[in-house]
C-alpha cells in the first residue's frame, strides 16, 4: 500500500495495464487501481448523492462491481469512463431511492466533513488540467461551489464531468449514455445557467 | 457570420476544445471582431478553472478495505434490479411485506393447528387437515365421472399445484387408508338471489363445482389475514335470503351467531357420526347438543360446541379419522364448510365477520339439489364466544 503513487503522479502503469494484471489474477493490481481511482469515484458519488456515506457505499460498489466484471471490460473505452459509468449508474439508483424516501439532501462543500472515521479534510483538487490555467480567488470558488449544487442536477453533472473529473464529450456521452450533440449543448446551457446565478448576488 | 446567439453553444464548447477545426476556425474568426464574445470565452475559461479548483473530497483512509470487505462477502452490486423494485424503500415495504407473510402463515396455521399444545388432549391435531381433506379429493371425483364431460374446471383443479397451499410437511399419508373424501366448498360471490335454482343447474357438474369452489377457497385462504375468525369456519359473502341452517338452529335454541360451520360427513347412518363426534367431542371439552334431529329435507343433522381453537382439529378429525366403527370403509364426505373471513382483525381485535356459508346439501342420496346459505352475521364489538357450533350434517352416501 505504502508504495502506491497518488493518482496525479505518474503510474507506474497504466489503467489498462493493470486492468490486464487483474483479469490475470493479481490482486495488488486491482488495489492498486482502486487506491488510485478512489478519490475519482467517490468525488463523483457525492456529487451525484450529496452524502459522504452513500458516496463512500457507492464507490465502494462500484470497485466491487468492477472486480466481478473485469473480464467484461471491453477495453474500447479509457478505465475511468466506465468507472464513471459505474459510479454514476450505481449513484442514480440511490439517488432515485433517496429521492423516493423525500430525503433532500444539502451538504455543502465548504463544510467540514464528519464521517464515521472522523472529520475528512477536505482537499482542494490539484487539477491542472483546466483549458487555460487561470488563477481564481478562493472566494469565487467558495461561491461557484455554493452555485453549482443550486443547479439542477443534470446540470451539475455534466459541468462537473466535464470540468472536475476532465472527461471528453465523448466519455461524458459513454457515461450518461446520451449523444456527444447533447452533452456539448447541455454543457453549455449548465454553464449558462451557472454564470447566470453567480451574476445574481455576487 | 452567425450572430452571438448563434455563437453561444459554440463557445461552451470551444473552451473545452470540442470543436472541429472548421468549426474552431469560424469562432475564432468571429471572436476577433466580436468583444463581446470575446468577454463570454474568457468568463467560460475563468468558470471552468473555477469549477476545476472546486473541492475534493477525501474518501476514508479505509476506503479499500471495505472494497475489500465487500468483495469477501460475495456482494456484486448491481443496477435496480426485481429485488430492488421489490424490496425498496425497505422501510416501506419490507413491514409490509413481513406483515403479509406473517398474516398468511398465520392464518394458515391457525386454521390448521388450532389447538395449543399445553391443553394437550389426546385428539390428534388435525394439522394435515388441508392436505389430507382437501387436495385428494379432487382426483377421485375426477376419476368418478371421467366420461361425464371435461370440465375444463375439474381438469385444471386436478392438476392445479394450489390445492397444496397450507399443507404442513407433517403429513400422516399412509395412516388413512380409507378412502374419505370430503369436498369443500364456498362462496365468495355475490350470491344470486334465487340461490337455489342457480346450484340447482349445476347439478350435473357437482364435481366441476366443488372443484372451482375448492380453488376459491384456496385463494381466499391465501387473502385472509390474521385474525380471522373461529379458527376458519366463517365464510365470508354477503348476506342473502333463506339461511336454512340458522333457521335450523334457531328452532334448537342456537344462537346463530355461534355457528362456526357445517361440516358435511357421508355415512349412511347419523347415530355412528353422532357418537364418533361424542367421542371426539369429550376429548376437546366440547358437547354434541340435544338439538333435535332433522330428516326432512336438510337430511340429518345434529350440532356440536366445541371450544373455538378445538373446531379445525374436530372437523379434521371427524372427517379423517378412521378408527370409529360406524365410519365404513367407503364413507365419503361430501361437502363441508368452509373456512375464511371476509375481514381482517383490526388493532382492538375486533371483529367484524359478515359471512355466509355456502354447503352442497343433498336432500336425496345423490344430488345436490337444494343447497342452503347460512348467514353470520357478528357484533363487532361482541368479544369472539369462546366456542363454536358446528353443525354436523350426516349425508347417506351417493349409490
Amino acid at each position: 500500500m505504502e508504495g502506491v503513487k497518488q493518482p496525479d503522479a505518474k503510474p507506474p502503469a497504466s489503467d489498462h495495464e493493470l486492468l490486464e494484471r487483474c483479469r490475470a489474477g493479481d490482486e495488488e493490481a486491482f488495489d492498486e487501481l482502486v487506491l488510485r481511482h478512489r478519490q475519482r469515484a467517490f468525488n463523483i458519488a457525492f456529487r451525484e448523492l450529496r452524502d459522504h456515506e452513500d458516496a463512500a457505499e457507492v464507490a465502494q460498489d462500484a470497485f466491487v462491481r468492477i472486480y466481478r466484471s473485469v473480464n467484461d471490460f471491453r477495453g474500447d473505452c479509457e478505465f475511468t469512463t466506465w468507472l464513471h459509468q459505474i459510479v454514476v449508474n450505481l449513484a442514480h439508483n440511490k439517488h432515485r431511492w433517496w429521492k423516493r424516501r423525500g430525503r433532500e439532501a444539502s451538504v455543502s462543500l465548504d463544510v467540514a466533513v464528519e464521517t464515521a472515521d472522523g472529520e475528512v479534510p477536505r482537499q482542494v483538487a490539484a487539477n491542472t488540467d483546466a483549458p487555460d490555467v487561470h488563477t481564481v480567488k478562493a472566494e469565487f470558488v467558495e461561491l461557484l461551489g455554493r452555485r453549482i449544487e443550486e443547479l439542477p442536477s443534470k446540470f451539475r453533472e455534466v459541468l462537473v464531468l466535464r470540468n472536475v473529473d476532465n472527461l471528453s464529450y465523448e466519455q461524458i456521452a459513454d457515461v450518461l449514455g446520451c449523444s456527444t450533440g447533447t452533452v456539448k449543448s447541455r454543457i453549455a446551457r449548465a454553464r449558462e445557467a451557472l454564470r447566470e446565478s453567480m451574476k445574481d448576488d455576487r | 457570420m452567425k450572430d452571438c446567439q448563434d455563437m453561444r453553444t459554440q463557445l461552451s464548447a470551444y473552451v473545452d476544445g470540442e470543436l472541429t477545426p472548421a468549426q474552431r476556425a469560424e469562432v475564432d474568426a468571429h471572436l476577433a471582431s466580436c468583444p463581446d464574445c470575446q468577454q463570454e470565452v474568457a468568463e467560460l475559461k475563468t468558470l471552468a478553472a473555477g469549477l476545476a479548483a472546486l473541492p475534493q473530497l477525501r474518501p476514508a483512509p479505509r476506503f479499500l478495505a471495505d472494497v475489500r470487505r465487500k468483495i469477501a462477502r460475495g456482494e456484486n452490486p448491481e443496477p435496480l434490479t426485481w429485488q430492488d423494485h421489490l424490496f425498496r424503500p425497505f422501510w416501506l415495504k419490507v413491514p409490509l411485506e413481513l406483515a403479509a407473510v406473517i398474516a398468511i402463515v398465520g392464518y394458515v396455521m391457525r386454521s390448521e393447528q388450532p389447538m395449543p399444545v399445553e391443553r394437550g388432549a389426546s385428539i390428534e391435531m388435525a394439522k394435515t387437515e388441508s392436505s389430507e381433506s382437501t387436495p385428494e379429493p379432487v382426483e377421485p371425483a375426477a376419476k368418478a365421472e371421467p366420461a361425464n364431460k371435461p370440465e375444463p374446471s375439474a381438469a385444471e383443479s386436478a392438476s392445479t399445484p394450489a390445492a397444496s397451499v397450507g399443507t404442513s410437511p407433517e403429513s400422516r399419508p399412509a395412516e388413512h387408508g380409507e378412502s374419505l373424501q370430503a369436498q369443500v366448498t364456498t362462496d365468495n360471490q355475490p350470491a344470486p338471489s334465487d340461490g337455489q335454482s342457480f346450484y340447482a343447474a349445476r347439478k350435473d357438474e357437482k364435481t366441476s363445482v366443488l372443484a372451482t369452489e375448492k380453488l376459491k377457497l384456496q385463494d381466499r385462504r391465501q387473502a385472509v389475514t390474521l385474525g380471522g375468525v373461529s379458527g376458519g369456519f366463517v365464510v365470508g359473502g354477503t348476506a342473502s335470503a333463506a339461511p336454512a341452517g340458522v333457521a335450523l338452529a334457531a328452532t334448537s335454541g342456537i344462537e346463530p351467531s355461534r355457528l362456526g360451520g357445517i361440516v358435511m360427513v357421508n355415512n349412511k347412518k347419523l347415530s355412528d357420526v353422532r357418537s364418533r363426534a361424542e367421542v371426539l367431542a369429550a376429548k376437546c371439552n366440547g358437547r354434541v347438543l340435544p338439538a333435535p334431529q332433522s330428516k326432512d329435507a336438510t337430511g340429518q343433522v345434529f350440532f356440536v360446541e366445541v371450544p373455538r381453537e378445538y373446531a379445525a382439529a374436530f372437523r379434521s378429525e371427524l372427517l379423517q379419522k378412521r378408527s370409529p366403527p360406524g365410519f365404513t370403509d367407503d364413507a365419503n364426505i361430501h361437502a363441508e364448510s368452509v373456512s375464511a373471513t371476509e375481514t381482517v382483525a383490526t388493532a382492538t381485535n375486533a371483529v367484524h365477520a359478515v359471512g355466509s356459508v355456502l354447503v352442497g346439501r343433498p336432500d336425496t342420496n345423490d344430488s345436490f339439489d337444494t343447497y342452503s346459505r347460512l348467514d353470520l352475521a357478528r357484533d363487532t364489538k361482541a368479544p369472539e364466544p369462546a366456542t363454536v357450533v358446528l353443525e354436523i350434517v350426516v349425508v347417506p352416501p351417493a349409490n
